[in-house]
């Protein structure tokens, strides 16, 4: 549960959870939606993943990603998002990408 | 792991919840044969009991993912409709469960609003699937070898959620006929389950 608040707590990886309650998209696809690197992004995929709220398949040469969110957690993403949830960014995946982007800015 | 192993593991916390909430149930019931329970009690915990799996099942719903297709749009349809279904199931479960929790001394009333509550819901739900399955089937002509193949966990929610639609019918036929007709709709329910499982068990040997 607590991969999923961690998920939950980044506006970036709730955004994508909004985008994918439309339909499912592609990582490219997603990814055009945002002002982030592309290594940035598949972090948060990562802990989307880890979290179990998304789903990843490929779907002829992209990555597909489709939601997999159960009434519970669709509930603390509204939550979320009406409270604005932000705890600084302390998962390490996403912190080491960007340390990594840093360096080779 | 091989897709297989993936599913079956998938399938367990479901299946210990099934476990669970049935145990929870006959207990309850052998505890009001045996008197440690009295009639009122026993009904309220099996009604709320089954409110729970409602909202348990619900909930679980809109996370088992289908198997995308070559054509998306294919797959948009039924995951939305998953999730409107989930929420519907949580919502009927929740309002039935509590129902049971805080029923005032007159219990009839509560058995018949409850299952009435969770058959509505239940009944929205297949009207649900039944449209996208016609939506699905009106594509899939023209795309051929985009049939999803049936994923075990959605037909094993479906069977529990059948399962629950029975147990609201019982509650139904208490309420208007009175026990004995009850018993009859428990044991017509106990010859199909088990003419299904024989009919699954003998066609998997043949």
């Amino acid at each position: 549960m607590s991969t999923v608040f961690k998920a939950l707590s980044d506006p970036t990886r709730r955004r994508v959870l909004e985008l994918l309650k439309d339909q499912p998209m592609s990582a490219g696809d997603l990814a055009s939606n945002f002002n982030v690197s592309k290594p940035t992004m598949s972090a948060h995929f990562a802990v989307l993943r880890e979290a179990n709220l998304v789903s990843s398949e490929k779907v002829g040469k992209s990555v597909v990603y489709q939601l997999k969110m159960s009434v519970l957690e669709d509930a603390l993403l509204g939550f979320a998002e009406s409270f604005g949830w932000e705890m600084r960014m302390s998962d390490e995946s996403t912190a080491r990408v960007d340390r990594k982007e840093i360096v080779s800015e | 792991m091989s897709e297989q192993a993936q599913t079956f593991r998938s399938v367990i916390p479901l299946l210990f919840g099934v476990a669970v909430f049935m145990g929870a149930i006959i207990f309850t019931a052998i505890a009001k044969k045996t008197g440690q329970l009295d009639y009122d009690t026993a009904n309220r915990v099996a009604g709320t009991i089954l409110g729970l799996a409602l909202m348990v099942v619900g909930n679980f719903l809109p996370k088992i993912t289908r198997r995308l297709t070559s054509r998306l749009q294919n797959s948009v349809k039924p995951a939305k409709t998953e999730r409107q279904v989930g929420q519907i199931l949580v919502l009927a479960g929740l309002v039935s469960a509590a129902l049971w929790i805080i029923a005032p001394i007159d219990l009839d009333y509560i058995k018949l609003l409850s299952s009435m509550i969770a058959l509505s819901a239940l009944i929205t739900a297949t009207a649900m699937w039944i449209r996208d399955a016609y939506h699905g089937a009106t594509q899939s002509i023209r795309v051929v070898g985009d049939v999803q193949p049936l994923n075990p966990l959605t037909m094993m929610s479906q069977i529990i959620l059948l399962g629950l639609a029975w147990a609201s019918l019982i509650m139904l036929a208490d309420f208007f006929w009175g026990d004995t007709a009850a018993l009859w709709l428990a044991v017509a329910a106990a010859f199909v389950n088990a003419g299904v499982v024989g009919f699954f068990y003998t066609r998997r040997h043949i």
